[in-house]
């Protein structure tokens, strides 16, 4: 059993990997810390900013310990910068 | 223009794809007696390398950052016992001399609206989802910005 979640990236981690986007698949009762070590994997870029980076579940801050469904939409923060 | 009593008519959030500028208040309640607003603009500025600033660009997570917002104009409310909390923040292009951010509050006196006016945009730059892009004359840069201090297991 799996689950899909989207995955939005945003500022440079959109420029280094290419698209705004990205899809994954998981095992069923994955954490988002689960989730985000799977991307690091995957990706140099997210790799690189990981401590640097927090984290949105379904459009909320969210904590790594998080347990994800099936159709999440997660966010990867990177350092923020506006005003 | 009258400010109601609820909460959800004391703020006033928004992200605007065009520069910011102040927005009068029409009328103020009567023991209101401190408006305090804040503009932050585009710099004029030079790089080392890529030569002079022709505009800065941004760019959101539009839901988290509205959401961000209201909680940090909330906060405000609460904790210096704000009238009215307004926050704009441009979304594109803003070049130099125009403003990206207005931060304007309403309370009682000048000292807590100094320091309702200071604790949102200091707090703004820290948690909502933004980022800056620096525009120059020959190439572009991200700016450096600061990690969201939410998930304190996770860092």
């Amino acid at each position: 059993m799996t689950i899909r979640c989207t995955i939005l990236l945003f500022a440079h981690l959109t420029d280094a990997i290419g698209q705004p986007e990205l899809s994954i698949d998981l095992p069923d009762t994955t954490t988002l810390s689960d989730a985000v070590d799977t991307l690091v994997q995957q990706h140099d870029a997210i790799a690189e900013l990981r401590n640097t980076l927090a984290f949105a579940v379904n459009e909320s801050y969210a904590t790594t310990d998080t347990v994800l469904h099936d159709g999440d939409t997660i966010a990867l923060i990177p350092p923020v910068s506006g005003g | 223009m009258q400010i109601p009593m609820s909460d959800d008519f004391r703020i006033d959030i928004q992200l605007l794809d065009e520069p910011v500028t102040y927005v009068p208040l029409e009328q103020f309640p009567q023991s209101a007696g401190a408006e305090c607003v804040f503009l932050g603009r585009t710099r004029e500025e030079k790089h080392p390398s890529h030569g002079r600033l022709k505009r800065l660009s941004y760019e959101c997570y539009e839901a988290l950052a509205v959401k961000t917002l209201h909680d940090l104009a909330q906060q405000a409310l609460n904790q210096y016992e704000c009238f009215f909390v307004r926050v704009h923040h441009a979304t594109g292009d803003v070049p130099p001399g125009a403003a990206s951010v207005l931060v304007q509050v309403v309370c009682g006196h000048r000292g807590v609206s100094f320091e309702a006016c200071r604790f949102l945009i200091d707090t703004l730059k820290k948690t909502v989802p933004i980022w800056k892009r620096e525009q120059w004359e020959d190439g572009s840069t991200w700016s450096q910005g600061h990690p969201v201090q939410h998930d304190q297991d996770g860092q």
